[in-house]
């Protein structure tokens, strides 16, 4: 038992490498964080920044070789995943910690009638009969809001649309009443209306099931609503971790004003340029020495180019990785204040 | 009301595909003339036998220098050098010939099938050995194998060979056994390796057991086996064998097993590609995510989408193997007389070409119809499974 008794899962200098023929991989370096009970978190980035990474490796997913966690500790409600036999991953893999993809067209078995698949899960870990699986399934289904459900579990999943088939798979992936729902990019490959009515379902069961919620994300509207902490990855390590609130009141990293500057605002239209982060994420097969972020932030200076940054802790429960966390820090205070006197 | 039930109702991918394949009109030839030519050889015989008492043995007695008939309204298909009726032998050769198709064909589906899924579901080093090992039988001339094959164990050997099935049975049980065996301490080893608690302490009593468990149950499969065997169950098996089976029909389970032995590679390798490139899919990924079981991953939700290519090969290898099969008894090697498949009836009619023709041209076109019929099926099978035209 850690010092962290009401985390659920507890996330310690995790580093997956993958060896490719272009040399080691460091796609998770060295991450760490904590998830209460009942807490959501959010993971923001750019692609390839680690994010769905870090929740393979704790569901032990990674495709070993070429990918292997080299380092680090996953405990989850006490137990430590990394050590655990194969076997025993996948009494928790669907039971206790469950997974939502991010491509609902894709993540649902085509040869399959979803009432088979919904079965599956059920069957496997809480025992069911057929006929017990087959009525969960049919109240899961209602549950996450598709009617007709007794006629339409005995349909394949390519005679659903985009958001029915992430109903689907969030059914699926609620059936065993999980602790932890892992959601890498829900709503990615859906369009707009879909995605908020998504959202909100996952956020509705969330309150109604007390599910720790870990949500995976490259649009920062998304987790705004619905996130009580938030991390923001960059190549492969945490750039900053705050609270939600302050993570978009105050942010202490370059990177991540950069990411809130590049959301689309409807509130400051006024026929400018939307604001993109310059260049593209560095190769992580070929790290440069210093700050990963270096070639592409407003802020650096040599010191950026030269030392890898320091993760500095701005308070209690607010990091950095940056050589000028504090100043930042200090810089969008003053700007906070500033909009909320102005 | 009723329409929009009809509609509900889950439509698989396979039924689209067999609404295209209705729609292809050569295919539908190819499978109405397989169904007729099916029905036909299963009760043909027995129909011919009732109602004008000709088997496919049966030699009338006639005085005629030349027994050989051309064909006529008592003898549809005339008949042979004998005198025999040759729809009657057309029809019992294509119970041969259709049933070492088929089931050469289904032995190599599930050998090949599951070698293959495994290895490319397995990947890595296992897989690397595994298809190694296709590749060296594979360069063995299959010809050769299948001709030692029937020459060593066909023939008065057979009975032999019979005498050692207990052993045999036994012997390989035991085999497959310790390799589990291997996995299952290995497994545990690297499971005891991986975490701090170690082997010994994590599973102190159940790894202990099974192990005890499973080399007590190894050794008393080995002894009895050959103490049954070598006294009792081999010789009582081999004396079955003599009085109820004749050498014929022995030789026709070796053609199986044999055509079997070898048309299983190519399926294997087919099925493998189809598994690599699958199981990188997410819906693989969100299958292990709910904790399915690598058994059941490769079997329920691999290999069903896998079986398109599958279907399309089996069916063109259902003529290949035929073709074999009427090569080798064309050489003597297949079934023996009385018995005959179309590939033995046209060589007999080769030899009297020039006099009896009807003996090469019946049984040839019907073998030739059967196989055109099977292309065009598995043809059609193939556009109709085509990733092209399918829409998910």
């Amino acid at each position: 038992m850690t010092a962290n008794n009401d985390a659920i899962l507890s996330v310690r200098n995790l580093k997956t490498y993958f060896q490719t023929e272009d040399g080691l991989v460091r796609a998770v370096d060295g991450i760490s964080f904590d998830l209460k009970k009942g807490e959501t978190l959010g993971i923001v980035g750019e692609s390839g920044s680690g994010k769905s990474v870090t929740n393979l490796s704790v569901m032990r997913l990674i495709q070993e070789p070429p990918g292997k966690i080299v380092d680090g500790q996953i405990e989850f409600d006490g137990i430590d995943i990394l050590k655990l036999p194969l076997d025993d991953v996948r009494k928790i893999r669907g039971k206790r910690i469950a997974m939502i993809f991010q491509d609902p067209m894709t993540s649902l078995n085509p040869f399959l009638k979803i009432s088979t698949q919904l079965m599956e899960v059920t069957r496997l870990h809480l025992g069911h009969t057929k006929r017990q699986a087959y009525e969960h399934a049919v109240r899961m289904l209602k549950m996450v809001g598709i009617s007709d459900a007794e006629q339409r579990i005995n349909n394949y999943p390519h005679e659903f649309s985009g958001g029915m088939r992430q109903r689907v798979m969030i059914a699926m992936a609620l059936s065993c009443d999980p602790e932890l729902l892992i959601a890498d990019e829900p709503t990615t490959a859906l369009d707009v209306t879909i995605q908020a009515q998504i959202l909100e379902l996952i956020k509705d069961l969330r309150a109604r099931m007390g599910t720790s919620v870990v949500l995976i994300t490259h649009d920062l509207g998304v987790v705004a609503g619905m996130t009580d902490k938030i991390i923001v990855m960059y190549a492969g390590k945490v750039f900053e971790q705050a609270p939600t609130g302050e993570l978009f009141a105050m942010p202490a990293n370059p990177y991540t004003i950069g990411l809130l500057r590049s959301v689309p605002d409807p509130a400051h239209e006024d026929g400018t340029e939307l604001y993109q982060i310059p260049g593209l994420p560095p190769d992580v097969a070929h790290m440069p020495p210093g700050c990963p972020f270096a070639e592409r932030c407003e802020r650096a200076e040599d010191i950026c180019r030269r030392d890898f940054p320091p993760f500095v802790q701005i308070n209690t429960e607010h990091h950095s990785l940056c050589h000028f966390a504090l100043e930042v820090y200090e810089r969008s205070q003053k700007e906070a204040s500033v909009e909320v006197s102005g | 009301m009723d329409q929009a039930l009809e509609d509900i109702k889950g439509a698989s991918p396979w039924s689209d595909a067999w609404k295209r394949l209705l729609k292809n009109s050569l295919a539908v030839f190819g499978l109405i003339v397989l169904i007729v030519m099916i029905l036909a050889v299963i009760v043909g015989p027995s129909i011919i036998e009732w109602t004008t008492g000709y088997t496919y043995d049966l030699v009338p007695a006639q005085h005629e220098l030349v027994k050989a008939m051309p064909p006529s309204i008592s003898h549809p298909f005339g008949t042979d050098d004998l005198g025999r009726d040759l729809l009657a032998r057309v029809l019992q050769g294509g119970r041969i010939s259709l049933m070492v198709g088929i089931i050469s064909t289904f032995v190599s589906l599930v050998v090949g099938v599951s070698y293959g899924a495994i290895a490319g579901y397995v990947g890595g080093k296992m897989d690397n050995l595994m298809m190694r090992i296709v590749d060296i039988i594979y360069a063995i001339p299959y010809m050769l194998i299948v001709i030692v094959l029937l020459a060593v164990f066909g023939g008065p050997n057979t009975k032999a060979l019979v005498t050692w099935i207990p052993q045999i049975v036994a012997g390989s049980l035991i085999f497959i056994l310790g390799i589990l065996l291997a996995v299952l301490i290995y497994r545990r080893m690297l499971a005891g390796f991986s975490s701090t608690a170690g082997l010994a302490t994590q599973y102190p009593v159940k790894g202990l057991l099974i192990v005890i468990l499973a080399s007590a149950l190894l050794g008393i499969i080995y002894l009895s086996s050959l103490a049954i065997g070598s006294t009792s169950l081999g010789p009582s098996l081999a004396d079955w064998y003599g009085t109820n089976l004749s050498q014929g029909v022995s030789q026709i389970f070796l053609l199986f097993f044999a055509l079997g032995l070898v048309s299983w590679l190519t399926m294997a390798r087919v099925v493998r590609g189809q598994i690599l490139s699958l199981k990188n899919q997410e819906f693989v990924i969100a299958a292990k995510a709910t904790g399915v079981s690598p058994f059941m991953i490769i079997f329920r939700h691999l290999i069903p989408n896998a079986l398109g290519p599958v279907i399309v090969y089996a069916t063109l290898t259902v003529p290949a193997v035929m073709l074999t099969e009427a090569f080798l008894s064309y050489l003597g090697l297949g079934v023996q007389a009385p018995y005959a498949s179309w590939g033995s009836l046209s060589f007999d009619g080769v030899k009297n070409l020039a006099i009896f023709p009807w003996q090469l041209i019946f049984p040839g076109v019907t073998m030739a119809l059967t196989l055109f019929s099977l292309n065009f099926l598995g043809d059609g099978i193939r556009d109709a499974l085509d990733p092209q035209t399918r829409k998910f």
